[in-house]
């Protein structure tokens, strides 16, 4: 064999392999878009891997009934407090973490980190007991705030590593270009790390919006549910209604993927700039 | 324009002292160089200067003001960094202009003023570039740029050559210093290349340690330096050193080595007969000859380095070695044996505490 066919040989096996792949990742997407579509005609076995008769009676049923759109609006605030929470906050433990190097800072630095090693189910319990003595039970707010609390951590040291990056003399410079040094944080320091801001803002928006554990525990009422936690409902004890599930998961989706393709190009930026030096 | 007034400057981090009570005066309109081996504490003073670290104990005053507790940006001063800082999402002009903005100055003297520091270091075609599209001598430009279109009173420099290649080096040293000879702005420039600031400066301070060694003109420097490490740290190739012991008395005074390499000491130095001393000699100030005359010691060749202009010399004799330079060609040998006699006028002596010993006038 010639080393020109190998390569191509080569070549198309890895582009087989990873056709196999995203077909298996896709799948699932394809077959809950085309259950959304069928229709009534979804209770038939063998399943048609095509509609039989594509509709969209069931997104019309979804979003005309009066629970999806309020749990919708309940994911969107859920999903864009935990988002502002957690960089506004973010922002500015961030940046103390990365400038001000301290024995304090240096300990909360992996003080941090020690909380991700607590599974959300460990704490879930005296977290709906304080909730509760606070007020916080079954409203929205309180969600917000408890996945706050899980997600910060993880969006606070994304943003020190973009902060690290950025060479502490820019900073100075401004300060001696004359801003004070909150300015020099706010005019040139976070402008410059505007990839890892959108970075922490999605990540913050998606983790939100999917957000179920919190969201079944924190609160009660069919009013205060979000969207993953309506979801759920569509399983009833006798019967589950397949097609309008289904219809409401892919609205469920729909956010996220917008958001991603929007904010990719800042994704790819971000995530590589680990490892690029300049 | 203003003079800088250091006053017992002592800085600590935690318990570990990095600079001991400096003083020093930096006169308006002078260029100081502070050198000094890396780690000396030379970027640590200017950084203090410039208020970007707090200050352990001592004065700073720029101008009339104590500026201890005033914030950088009210300092009225300007800092060129060693990796420039420009600010990467800002072009050129932008980044010039970002001083002129933040001290409010009106638009259209921002854009007369950037355009004539870009005309005076050779930017103006630059001015639309970031600084990822330029060459890491105009990104220099550009940092010097941002630094005078303020006009400030004093400017601070950290190594701001040393990441350039040596020609180029070069080059800057000449454009800085014509520009400071127009502007006349009090500056202060920090380098650990010896070169740079004999070359440059109106006056030199000397660093080791974090203490202040010498501060005075460079050829004062060169000439009488205050101690070892001085004599040892300006001039290139450095300052040779032998010990040994002065005998003798006045009219015969001798300096000799342990392994009896002998020279004659002038008589002003008859006050340390009988003393072991440190001679210091710089490699231009040590006669050559092919052939014995009065006063010359034999010593052998052992390396020839010629570079064209001139050629420095290894000599030995027994375990000491000397390096001697003389200008223009000469056809010494590796191996063969030369007479040398080092100029009585500029042989230098340092005691134990390394200390140089005046001599008798
Ligand atoms: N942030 C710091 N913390 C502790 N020690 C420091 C810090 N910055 C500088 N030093 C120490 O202070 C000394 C002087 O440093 P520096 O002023 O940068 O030297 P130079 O510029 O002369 O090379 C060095 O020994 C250095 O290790
Ligand atoms: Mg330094």
């Amino acid at each position: 064999m010639s080393t020109l066919f190998k390569n191509r040989l080569i070549n198309l096996v890895w582009i087989a392999v990873t056709l196999a792949f995203a077909a298996v990742v896709f799948f699932p997407y394809y077959w809950m878009f085309a259950s959304a579509l069928e229709g009534s005609s979804i209770y038939q076995f063998p399943p048609n891997l095509w509609p039989a008769e594509p509709n969209l009676d069931s997104f019309w049923t979804v979003i005309t009934g009066n629970q999806v759109p309020v749990w919708m609006k309940n994911s969107f605030f859920v999903a864009s407090t935990v988002s502002l929470f957690c960089a506004v906050i973010s922002i500015n433990g961030a940046y103390a973490l990365s400038r001000f190097k301290t024995g304090a800072t240096r300990f909360f630095t992996g003080i941090i980190l020690f909380t991700q090693m607590l599974p959300a189910a460990l704490i879930v319990v005296p977290l709906f007991v304080i909730f509760q003595q606070l007020g916080l039970y079954d409203s929205l707010t309180g969600v917000s705030i408890a996945l706050t609390s899980f997600i910060l951590p993880v969006s606070t040291w994304l943003l020190k590593g973009f902060f690290d990056q950025i060479p502490v003399e820019i900073e100075q410079q401004a300060m001696i270009d004359g801003c004070s040094r909150l300015g020099a944080f706010y005019r040139v320091t976070l402008p410059l790390a505007l990839p890892g801001l959108v970075v922490v803002i999605v990540l913050g928006f998606i983790a939100g919006w999917d957000e179920f554990f919190l969201a079944r525990t924190l609160t009660a009422s069919q009013d205060n549910w979000v969207l993953a936690v309506g979801l759920t409902s569509f399983q009833g004890e006798y019967t589950i209604e397949w097609n309008e599930m289904m219809a409401a998961a892919v609205i469920f989706t729909m956010p996220a993927l917008f958001f991603f393709m929007f904010v990719q190009r800042y994704l790819v930026a971000g995530l590589a700039a680990g490892g690029v030096k300049d | 324009m203003a003079q800088v007034k250091v006053s017992d400057l002592k800085k600590a981090y935690g318990a570990t002292e990095v600079l001991h009570n400096v003083s020093l005066v930096v006169e308006d309109g002078q260029f100081v160089a502070l050198v000094g081996p890396s780690g000396c504490g030379k970027s640590t003073m200017l950084r203090m200067i410039a208020g970007l670290e707090s200050i352990t104990g001592g004065e700073i005053e720029i101008g009339d003001d104590v500026v201890n507790d005033m914030q950088p940006k009210d300092r009225d001063i300007a800092m060129v960094f060693q990796n420039y800082a420009l600010y990467p999402n800002k072009t050129v002009k932008n980044n010039m202009a970002f001083p002129l903005r933040m001290n409010r100055v009106p638009r259209d003297q921002i854009e007369k003023k950037v355009a004539e520091v870009a005309e005076i270091l050779g930017l103006t075609e630059y001015l639309g570039r970031y600084p990822k599209q330029l060459s890491g001598g105009q990104r220099q430009r550009v940092a010097m740029g941002r630094a005078i279109v303020r006009d400030p009173k004093v400017f601070l420099f950290d190594e701001p050559l040393s990441n350039l290649d040596a020609k180029l080096r070069v080059k800057m040293r000449a454009e800085i210093k014509e520009l400071h000879q127009r502007l006349k702005t009090t500056t202060i420039f920090v380098t650990h290349d010896q070169v740079e600031a004999m070359t440059m400066a109106d006056k030199i301070v000397v660093m080791r340690d974090g203490n202040l060694e010498q501060f005075g003109d460079p050829l004062e420097l060169y000439d009488s330096p205050a101690n070892k490490f001085v004599a040892s740290f300006i001039g290139s190739p450095a300052m040779n050193f032998l010990e040994g012991k002065v005998e003798g008395k006045k009219g015969g005074l001798t300096f000799v080595t342990a392994a009896g390499l002998t020279f004659p000491v002038p008589d002003k130095y008859a006050a340390i007969a009988g003393q072991s001393v440190t001679l210091g000699i710089r490699p231009e100030h040590i006669e050559m000859e092919g052939e014995g005359s009065d006063g010359a010691v034999p010593i052998t060749v052992s390396v020839v380095e010629p570079t064209g202009s001139e050629a420095a010399f290894v000599l030995r004799s027994g375990p000491d070695e000397l390096v001697a330079v003389k200008r223009g060609r000469s056809n010494f040998a590796p191996g063969s044996t030369v007479w040398i006699r080092p100029e009585p006028d500029n042989m230098h002596f340092f005691g134990a505490d390394e200390q140089a010993i005046v001599p008798a006038a």
